[in-house]
C-alpha cells in the first residue's frame, strides 16, 4: 500500500462524509408536490401555520421537513434536524402519505447511522425500498439502494455493499437521470480510492466534474474539484492537484468551513511537495486557524442548538398554546351547540310528553265511556239474566207447583176415585147377581156403562195430570206409552226413534221434557191434519234433543196459532234453560227441534 | 177351592173385592193386606193359590213384590190389578213373574175368570190390557225390523245433505237459519241414528243407506 498514512485515516471519514452530505441534500429526492421547492424560512414558517391553521396534517409535516433541511443547513446541527423528522414522519403517518413518510424516514435512517444506530438505520431503509419497489417509484428504489449500499461500506460488509451498489449503478443506468449518475460515479470514486485505484478514480471524478458543471450542481463541483486535486495529490501530480485544490477552494461555498479546513490542509501539503514553504505555511496556518474557528464553531454551534432547542421549545409551546386555545375555543362552541341540543330536545321532550298527556287523557276518557257504556250493557244484561232467573224461578216454582199439585190430583183420581169408582162397579156387578132381573133392565144397563166411561175418562184424566209411567219407567217409555195411547184408529201414523241412555235423568228435567213432547204430539195431532209424524229423542253426553216433526199443513212462520200451548213449551225450554228452533212453512209441515242441556247437576 | 190373597191399599175397593168374590163357592178368601210389608210377610205363611196383587202400594212397588214374591213361593200365581193401561207396567209386571194383568174396573165375571185362569196354570189379560200390548207389540215389530234405513226427519236430511257437502256448522246454520248448536244437535241425532263416530262415518252410512236418495 503506498498511500500516506493521513490519507487512510481521512478517506474512511471522507466516505461517510460525503455521504451524508449526499443524504442531507433535499435535492437528492426526487419530484414530489412540495418536497422539490426550496424554501425560504418565512415561506417555511407560513407553511407551518397554515397547516396548523388548515389542520393539514400533510402541510405540517412537509413544513417540519424543510424546516428540518433549512435548520441544519443553516446551523449544522444534525440534532435538531433528527428532531424535526421524527415529527414530520409522525405527522405524515397521520396525513396517511405513504410516499412522503417513506421519504422522510429515509432522511431520518441516513442521520440515524450517522448517529451509529445502524441497524435501524437499515431496518428503515429496507421498508422505504420495499414501498418504493412494491409502488414502482423507480428512481427514489434507486436511490435508497445507493444509500443502503453506502451505509453496508460504512460499516465494512462490503459484499453487500458491492452488490447493492452494482444494482444501482444498473438501475441508474437504466433512469438516465444525471443525479443518479453523479452518484453512481462519486461511488465508483469512493470504491476505486479504497482498492487504491487513485489514476483509475481521477477520470471519473472529471466526469462528476462534467455532469455537476452542465446540471448546475454547485455542491458536486466542488466536491468533484477537491476529489480530483486530492487524487492528484496522490498520484503525485502536485501541479494539477493545485489546480484543483484552488478551484475547489473559490467555489466552496462560504459556509463549509469543514471542507475549507480540508482544502488548507492539502492545500498546504501540496505546495510542501512543491518546495514552496512560505505558501505551504501559511495555508497550514489557515488550517489551523479554521481547525481553531472549527471547534469555536463547534462549540458555537452547540450552544446555538442548545438555543435553538430551547427557542424550538418556547415555539412549540407557543403553538401548543395556540392550539390549545384554539381548542378551548372549538370546546366552548361545541359546549355552546351542545347545550343548544340539550335544550332542543328537552322542549321536544316537554312537546312530546303534552303530546302523549293529552292522547293519554282523550284515551281515558274515551276508554272511561267505553267503559262506562259496557258496564251500563253489562248491567242491563245481568238485569235481565236476573230478571230471566227471576222468571225461572218463578217459573220453576210454578211449574213445580203445577206438578205436585197434579200429582196429588192425579193421585187422588187415580187411587181415591178410581178406588171408589171400581169398588162401586164391583158391588154394582155383585148386586145384579143377586137381584135376578136387574140385568136385563135398559136402565141398569146405562148405569153400568156410565160407570165404565167415567172410570175410563178418570183414569185417562189422572194420567195425563202426571204420567205414571215416567216416575217407574223414566221418560223413554213415558213417551213410548204416551206414543201407544195417542195412536188411535185411522189417525197419523207416530213414528217414534230414540238415541242414547235416558235413564239417568234427573226427575224435573224428564218431566218437562216429557211435557215438552206431549205438547208438541199435542199440536200435531190436533192442528196439523197430518198424516205422518215422528217423534225423535236423541240424548248425546252433554244435551237432551227433542224433536217432533209432521207432514202437516205448517204454518206461517211468527203467526203461530194460538191455543196451540207454545207458550207452555216456550217456557218449559227456558226454564230448563235449552233452545228451540221450529221449522215450519205453508204445505210443508213443522218440525219442532228443542235442545236441553243436561248436566250432572240438578236445574236451578 | 181356589184360595185367594187380597193386597190393596184401597180399603173400599177391597172391601168391594171381598164381597163380590165371597159369592164363589170355588174361591176362598184366605187373606188380606193393605201394604206391601204385610204381603211380603203373610203369604209365604198363607201361600195362597191366586194373589191380587195391586201395583200401587203405599211403602214398596208393586213390581217389586212380585218379583221377591216370585223367588220365595213360586207356587203362588199373582194376578196384577191396576189402574195403569200403559205397556211399560203391564210387560213389567209380567217380567217380574205375574200370570195375569187386571184393570181394577174390570168386571165380576172376568175377574173370575182370571182367577181360575191362573190357578190352572195359565194367564190371563183383560181385552183391554191385550189391545195395548198388542199395539205396543205391532210398534215394536215396525221400529223392531232394522237392516231398515233408519228414519231420518227433513231437517236431518236437509243438515246431512249439506254435512255430505263438506260444509261446516257456521255455513249450514247460516244456510238452514239455525243456529249453530240446533246443527250441532241434528249432527250428534244423525250420527246417533246411523252408528255413525264421525262424519266420515256419517257419510258412509248416508251412502250405505241410500238416505239422500229417498
Amino acid at each position: 500500500m503506498n498511500i500516506p498514512s493521513h490519507h487512510r485515516n481521512i478517506l474512511p471519514l471522507f466516505r461517510i462524509a460525503a455521504l451524508f452530505f449526499l443524504l442531507a441534500r433535499p435535492v437528492l429526492l426526487p419530484a414530489q408536490a412540495g418536497f422539490e421547492d426550496k424554501l425560504s424560512f418565512e415561506q417555511i414558517q407560513e407553511l407551518l401555520t397554515k397547516g396548523i391553521e388548515d389542520r393539514n396534517v400533510r402541510m405540517q409535516g412537509l413544513g417540519w421537513y424543510k424546516w428540518a433541511i433549512y435548520r441544519e443547513n443553516e446551523t449544522g446541527n444534525r440534532d435538531s434536524a433528527f428532531q424535526y423528522l421524527g415529527r414530520s414522519v409522525e405527522l405524515f403517518i397521520e396525513a396517511n402519505d405513504t410516499l412522503a413518510y417513506h421519504r422522510a424516514r429515509a432522511e431520518l435512517a441516513a442521520r440515524m447511522a450517522e448517529r451509529g444506530m445502524v441497524s435501524d438505520a437499515f431496518k428503515i431503509q429496507e421498508e422505504a425500498l420495499y414501498y418504493f419497489r412494491s409502488t414502482g417509484n423507480r428512481r427514489l428504489e434507486t436511490l435508497v439502494l445507493a444509500q443502503m449500499g453506502r451505509l453496508y461500506q460504512s460499516i465494512g460488509d462490503t459484499a453487500k455493499a458491492s452488490l447493492l451498489k452494482r444494482e444501482f449503478r444498473e438501475k441508474s443506468r437504466l433512469l438516465n437521470d444525471t443525479l443518479l449518475l453523479i452518484n453512481v460515479f462519486i461511488d465508483e470514486v469512493a470504491d476505486l480510492q479504497g482498492n487504491g485505484q487513485y489514476l483509475d478514480a481521477i477520470p471519473l471524478a472529471f466526469r462528476v466534474l462534467d455532469l455537476s458543471e452542465k446540471a448546475g450542481y454547485s455542491e458536486f463541483i466542488t466536491w468533484a474539484e477537491y476529489q480530483i486535486g486530492y487524487l492528484n495529490e496522490i498520484t503525485q501530480d502536485y501541479l494539477m492537484a493545485m489546480r484543483f485544490l484552488d478551484r475547489a477552494e473559490r467555489s466552496n461555498s462560504l459556509s463549509d468551513d469543514a471542507r475549507r479546513h480540508k482544502i488548507y490542509q492539502h492545500k498546504a501539503s501540496v505546495y510542501a511537495k512543491l518546495d514552496s514553504l512560505p505558501q505551504a505555511l501559511n495555508y497550514a496556518q489557515r488550517a489551523l486557524a479554521l481547525g481553531d474557528t472549527l471547534l469555536n464553531r463547534y462549540r458555537i454551534v452547540t450552544s446555538n442548538r442548545l438555543a435553538v432547542q430551547y427557542g424550538e421549545r418556547e415555539k412549540s409551546r407557543l403553538l401548543e398554546a395556540m392550539t390549545r386555545e384554539k381548542s378551548a375555543i372549538e370546546i366552548s362552541i361545541r359546549q355552546q351547540r351542545e347545550f343548544f341540543y340539550v335544550l332542543l330536545l328537552f322542549f321536544g321532550a316537554i312537546i312530546l310528553a303534552l303530546i302523549f298527556m293529552i292522547r293519554d287523557y282523550r284515551y281515558r276518557l274515551y276508554t272511561s265511556r267505553v267503559i262506562s257504556q259496557q258496564n251500563e250493557m253489562i248491567n242491563r244484561q245481568t238485569i235481565r239474566q236476573l230478571e230471566d232467573s227471576l222468571k225461572i224461578e218463578t217459573m220453576q216454582s210454578m211449574l213445580e207447583g203445577q206438578e205436585s199439585e197434579r200429582r196429588r190430583v192425579a193421585h187422588d183420581l187415580h187411587d181415591s176415585l178410581g178406588g171408589l169408582l171400581a169398588a162401586t162397579k164391583m158391588r154394582l156387578d155383585n148386586l145384579s147377581g143377586k137381584i135376578p132381573g136387574l140385568t136385563i133392565s135398559e136402565e141398569f144397563g146405562k148405569i153400568k156403562n156410565l160407570l165404565d166411561d167415567t172410570i175410563t175418562e178418570t183414569r185417562q184424566i189422572a194420567r195425563n195430570l202426571q204420567p205414571g209411567t215416567l216416575h217407574e219407567f223414566g221418560l223413554m217409555k213415558a213417551v213410548r206409552d204416551l206414543i201407544v195411547r195417542v195412536q188411535g184408529e185411522g189417525g197419523p201414523a207416530i213414528d217414534f226413534q230414540h238415541f242414547g241412555d235416558f235413564s239417568d235423568l234427573d226427575h224435573t228435567l224428564a218431566l218437562n221434557a216429557y211435557r215438552i213432547v206431549q205438547e208438541l204430539l199435542q199440536n200435531s195431532l190436533k192442528h196439523a191434519q197430518a198424516t205422518e209424524i215422528l217423534v225423535q229423542l236423541t240424548r248425546t253426553d252433554f244435551e237432551l234433543a227433542l224433536l217432533v216433526e209432521d207432514n202437516g199443513i205448517g204454518y206461517e212462520p211468527g203467526v203461530t196459532p194460538k191455543g196451540m200451548g207454545t207458550d207452555n213449551v216456550a217456557q218449559r225450554v227456558l226454564f230448563l234453560k235449552g233452545e228451540i228452533s221450529i221449522q215450519s212453512a205453508k204445505g210443508q209441515g213443522t218440525s219442532t227441534m228443542v235442545t236441553v242441556p243436561v248436566t250432572v247437576q240438578k236445574p236451578a | 177351592m181356589i184360595r185367594i190373597f187380597i193386597s190393596d191399599d184401597h180399603v173400599m175397593f177391597a172391601e168391594g173385592l171381598e164381597s163380590m168374590l165371597t159369592g164363589e163357592p170355588d174361591f176362598e178368601l184366605c187373606g188380606r193386606a193393605g201394604n206391601a210389608a204385610d204381603t211380603l210377610k203373610q203369604v209365604p205363611v198363607i201361600k195362597p193359590d191366586v194373589l191380587l196383587l195391586d201395583i200401587n202400594l203405599p211403602d214398596q212397588s208393586g213390581l217389586e213384590v212380585c218379583s221377591l214374591l216370585r223367588k220365595s213361593c213360586p207356587d203362588v200365581k199373582i194376578l196384577a190389578l191396576s189402574m195403569h193401561n200403559d205397556e211399560s207396567f203391564i210387560s213389567a209386571m209380567l217380567t217380574h213373574g205375574a200370570q195375569g194383568y187386571v184393570l181394577k174396573n174390570t168386571g165380576k165375571a172376568e175377574l173370575c175368570t182370571a182367577i181360575r185362569t191362573l190357578d190352572a196354570g195359565k194367564t190371563y189379560f183383560s181385552k183391554e190390557v191385550t189391545d195395548t200390548m198388542m199395539q205396543s207389540l205391532m210398534r215394536e215389530r215396525k221400529a223392531g225390523t232394522t237392516r231398515e234405513a233408519p228414519k231420518i226427519s227433513r231437517r236431518e236430511r236437509e243438515v246431512l245433505k249439506l254435512i255430505m257437502d263438506e260444509r261446516t256448522t257456521q255455513e249450514i246454520a247460516s244456510q238452514l237459519f239455525l243456529s249453530e248448536k240446533t246443527v250441532e244437535s241434528h249432527r250428534a241425532a244423525l250420527l246417533a241414528k246411523l252408528g255413525a263416530r264421525n262424519t266420515a262415518g256419517l257419510v258412509k252410512a248416508a251412502m250405505h243407506w241410500n238416505i239422500l236418495n229417498e
